[in-house]
C-alpha cells in the first residue's frame, strides 16, 4: 500500500510573542490529518485558525513544537524546506523580480543543476500547462495577477513536487478570475495527479475544489470529510455555523424514539433526526438544519394532517424536474419577513416562543407571497436534521454567537 | 492670480538655487582665472593652477590617500551595513528593534564628537593613528547610511521571496546568492557610492584620526594658511566637485533604475 502522501500526528505550534512581548501564541492545537496520495485536500477556517501556520510546517518554513509530520511516510519534523519533496504556491506569488518569467519558472531546475536543455523543455512544458508558453521572457511586473498566479504555478509544477501547497493562490484575484482560475486549477490537479493541500477561508472556494475539506478554527481540526459530509453532516456548532446558511434550534430533549428525536423549541414540539450521540430526556440539545431543506406552506398537504404519521414512500428520482421534498415534519410559524435573493426567496419566520429560522424557496411561477404575520407551517424532512450537543468542547463561546438565530445573521430588527 | 503665484515660485526656486549653488559656480569659475586673488572682475582664463595641480606631490599624495580611505571604508561598510540590513529586513530575532536603534545612532552623533571620542579609545588601546584609523572611523559613520539604504529597497520586496527559494530548493547560502543579493544589488551599489563621496570629504574625523599622513580635505584646510596657495586649493576643490556629482548623478541614476525595476505584483 502506498504511504500516505502527508501525515500530521499531534502537531502543535508555539509562537513566542516576537517583538512586543505577547506571549505565547498557540498557533496550532494537536492537528491530526491523514492526506492521501493524489489527493486534493482543502484546510478551510477563518484567518488565524492556524490553516497557514500548518501549511507552512508541511513546506518547512515552520517546525513543529510537538507532534510528527510525516512526509510520503518519512518523518520530516526539522527537515529543511529546500530537501521536501513539496512545493508551494504563496498568496502573494512571490515571483522573483530580477528573473524573467521562464527563469522564476527554471529556478528550482537551475538550483539543482538540472542540464540546460532538458531545463528549457521543461519550462516550456509547465509553461505551455499553465496557458502561457508566449510569455516566458517577460517579467513578473509585466504580467497581469492572473498570468503572474499561472507563473507561480508553473514554477511549483516543473520541479513535479510529491505535494503541491497552495496558501490562498486565488485570494488576490477578482471573483470572476476566481470562479475561472478554480476550475482550472482543479482540472489541473486531475490531469497532474499531484497531492494538492490548498488552504483557503472561502468555504465555496473550499467545496466545489476539494476531494477532503479539513475544517479548522482556533488552532483545531473541526472536522474532515468530503463536502458533501461537511455540508450535510457538520459535526459541531462551529462547522455548521461557518459553512453556508444554518438555522440552529436550541431545545431540550422531550422523547427519544427509533428514527427520530423530539425536542422543545420555546413552546413547539420539533422532531429532528436521532442523535449520533446518546441523549436523555430533558437534556439540552441543539438542531441544526439548513434553510434549502425546508418548506414553507398556509396549511399542510393533507396527506401530512395530523394522524398520518407514516411518510410517503420516496418518489422516483427524475433530476429534470425538481421533487417535491419528502416530508414527514411540520413546525407551525409567523412569516417575520422574506426577501427576494435572485433565484430564491429566503423566509424568515418565527416559532412559537420567539426562535427564527430561515427558509429557502425557490422561486418559481406559481409563488405565492408571504407576508409579514402571515400564519404558516414549516416542513421538512427530520433526516436532514442534525442534532448537536448544546455545550461542545472544541468550539469557543464566540461560535455560539447567535444563539437561536438564523445564522444567516438577518437581525430581528431588518425585520421590522 | 494663478499667474502671478506661478511666477513667484519660479523666482523663488532660481533665488533659492543661486543662494546655493552659485559658491561652489565661483569656485569652478575661479579655477580658470589667471590671478592669485580671489576678486572680481576675472582676469583672464588659464590652465596654469591645473598644471600646477599635477605637480603638487603632496596634494597628490593627499589625494591618493582619500581615494584609498573612500575605497576600504565603503566596501567595509556595504558588507557589514548590507549584512545587517538583511538581517534587519529579513529577521525578526530578539533585540531587533535595539539593534537598530544601536546600529543607526552614528547618523545623530556630530562628526566631530565621534572623532574624539575614537581618538580617545584609539590612545586607550595604544594604536598607532594611521590611514587605518581613519578608515575605521569612516566606516563608522557610513555603515548606517547603507544600512538604511539597502533595508529600504529590501522592505520594497515580498517577505517571502527567499521562501520560495528555499522551497524550490535553493539553500541559505544559494537563496543568498540567487535572491537576496541580486535584489539588493541596485541599492548595495548605490550605498557603496554615497559612503566613498561621504568618506571622501570628510573633514573632521580625518582631522583628529590622521597619522603622519593627511587626506585630501585636511591638506586643504591646512594650505588656506598661505594666500599664494589659495588657487590650488580652489582648483582642487573644484575638481573634487565635479567628480562628486558625477558620482552622486551615477548613484541616483542607478537607484532610480532599481526602483523602477522593483516590480511589486498588482
Amino acid at each position: 500500500m502506498k504511504p500516505l502522501a502527508v501525515e500530521l500526528k499531534n502537531v502543535s505550534k508555539v509562537f513566542s510573542g516576537v517583538g512586543r512581548g505577547e506571549g505565547l501564541m498557540h498557533a496550532v492545537k494537536g492537528v491530526d490529518l491523514q492526506i492521501k496520495q493524489g489527493e486534493f485536500f482543502t484546510m478551510l477556517g477563518p484567518s488565524g485558525c492556524g490553516k497557514t501556520t500548518t501549511l507552512r510546517m508541511i513546506a518547512g518554513f515552520e517546525f513543529p513544537t510537538s507532534g510528527d509530520i510525516f512526509l510520503n511516510g518519512e518523518l520530516s519534523n526539522q527537515v529543511p524546506p529546500y530537501k521536501r519533496a513539496v512545493n508551494t504556491v504563496f498568496q502573494s506569488y512571490a515571483l522573483f523580480p530580477h528573473l524573467t518569467v521562464a527563469q522564476n519558472v527554471g529556478f528550482g531546475l537551475a538550483v539543482k543543476r538540472v542540464p540546460k536543455g532538458e531545463r528549457e523543455v521543461r519550462v516550456r512544458e509547465a509553461l505551455e500547462l499553465v496557458k502561457l508558453g508566449q510569455l516566458g521572457e517577460r517579467k513578473p511586473n509585466q504580467l497581469s495577477g492572473g498570468q503572474q498566479q499561472r507563473v507561480a504555478l508553473a514554477r511549483a509544477l516543473v520541479n513535479r513536487p510529491a505535494v503541491l501547497l497552495l496558501d490562498e493562490p486565488l485570494g488576490a484575484l477578482d471573483l470572476k478570475l476566481r470562479e475561472t482560475m478554480q476550475h482550472e486549477l482543479k482540472d489541473l490537479q486531475k490531469r497532474v495527479g499531484i497531492t494538492f493541500i490548498y488552504v483557503t477561508h472561502d468555504q465555496e472556494e473550499a467545496l466545489t475544489m476539494s476531494d477532503r475539506i479539513a475544517v479548522m478554527s482556533e488552532g483545531r481540526v473541526q472536522q474532515v470529510g468530503t463536502p458533501e459530509q461537511i455540508y450535510n453532516f457538520p459535526a459541531n456548532h462551529f462547522v455548521a455555523d461557518f459553512i453556508g446558511d444554518t438555522n440552529f434550534l436550541e431545545g431540550k430533549v422531550v422523547s427519544l424514539h427509533e428514527d427520530r428525536t423530539v425536542i422543545k423549541v420555546g413552546r413547539e414540539d420539533v422532531t429532528a433526526a436521532r442523535a449520533n450521540f446518546p441523549l436523555m430526556p430533558g437534556e439540552k440539545v441543539t438542531m441544526v438544519i439548513r434553510p434549502e431543506k425546508l418548506a414553507v406552506a398556509r396549511e399542510l398537504a393533507p396527506a401530512l394532517a395530523p394522524g398520518a404519521e407514516a411518510p410517503p414512500p420516496a418518489a422516483p428520482v427524475n433530476p429534470a424536474r425538481p421533487q417535491p421534498p419528502r416530508v414527514n415534519a411540520v413546525m407551525n410559524a409567523r412569516v417575520l419577513d422574506s426577501v427576494f435573493v435572485g433565484t430564491d426567496t429566503r423566509v424568515n419566520v418565527t416559532l412559537k416562543g420567539g426562535t427564527e429560522i430561515t427558509v429557502l424557496v425557490r422561486n418559481l411561477e406559481d409563488d405565492e407571497d408571504f407576508k409579514k404575520g402571515d400564519k404558516v407551517v414549516v416542513t421538512y424532512d427530520a433526516s436532514d436534521s442534525r442534532l448537536l450537543p448544546a455545550a461542545q468542547l472544541g468550539t469557543t463561546e464566540e461560535t455560539y454567537i447567535g444563539n437561536g438565530e438564523p445564522a444567516n445573521g438577518a437581525a430581528p430588527a431588518a425585520a421590522k | 492670480m494663478r499667474q502671478t503665484g506661478k511666477w513667484l515660485g519660479l523666482g523663488y526656486y532660481l533665488l533659492l538655487l543661486l543662494f546655493l549653488q552659485l559658491p561652489i559656480l565661483l569656485l569652478i569659475v575661479f579655477s580658470f582665472n589667471d590671478s592669485v586673488l580671489l576678486v572680481f572682475p576675472l582676469r583672464g582664463f588659464t590652465l596654469q593652477w591645473y598644471r600646477e595641480l599635477l605637480q603638487a606631490t603632496e596634494l597628490i599624495n593627499a589625494a591618493k590617500n582619500s581615494l584609498l580611505i573612500g575605497l576600504v571604508s565603503s566596501v567595509v561598510a556595504t558588507v557589514l551595513g548590507g549584512a545587517a540590513a538583511i538581517a534587519i529586513a529579513r529577521y525578526n530575532f530578539p533585540g531587533r528593534e535595539f539593534f537598530l536603534n544601536i546600529a543607526t545612532l552614528p547618523l545623530v552623533i556630530p562628526y566631530v564628537v565621534l572623532a574624539v571620542a575614537l581618538l580617545i579609545l584609539f590612545q586607550a588601546l595604544k594604536i598607532e593613528l594611521s590611514l587605518w584609523t581613519i578608515m575605521i572611523g569612516h566606516t563608522i559613520i557610513n555603515m548606517p547610511y547603507v544600512m538604511l539604504i539597502v533595508a529600504a529597497r529590501l522592505s520594497g520586496f515580498a517577505n517571502n521571496l527567499e521562501e520560495a527559494a528555499m522551497d524550490l530548493g535553493a539553500t541559505y547560502w544559494g537563496t543568498l546568492m540567487r535572491v537576496t543579493l541580486p535584489i539588493s544589488m541596485p541599492a548595495l551599489v548605490a550605498a557603496f557610492l554615497s559612503s566613498f563621496t561621504m568618506s571622501f570629504d570628510e573633514f573632521s574625523l580625518a582631522f583628529f584620526l590622521a597619522g603622519t599622513q593627511n587626506t585630501l580635505p585636511v591638506y586643504l584646510y591646512s594650505q588656506l594658511r598661505f594666500p599664494s596657495r589659495l588657487p590650488l586649493a580652489v582648483t582642487t576643490a573644484a575638481v573634487v566637485i565635479m567628480v562628486s556629482v558625477v558620482i552622486l548623478l551615477f548613484s541616483e541614476w542607478l537607484r532610480r533604475v532599481g526602483t523602477s525595476r522593483t516590480g511589486k505584483g498588482g
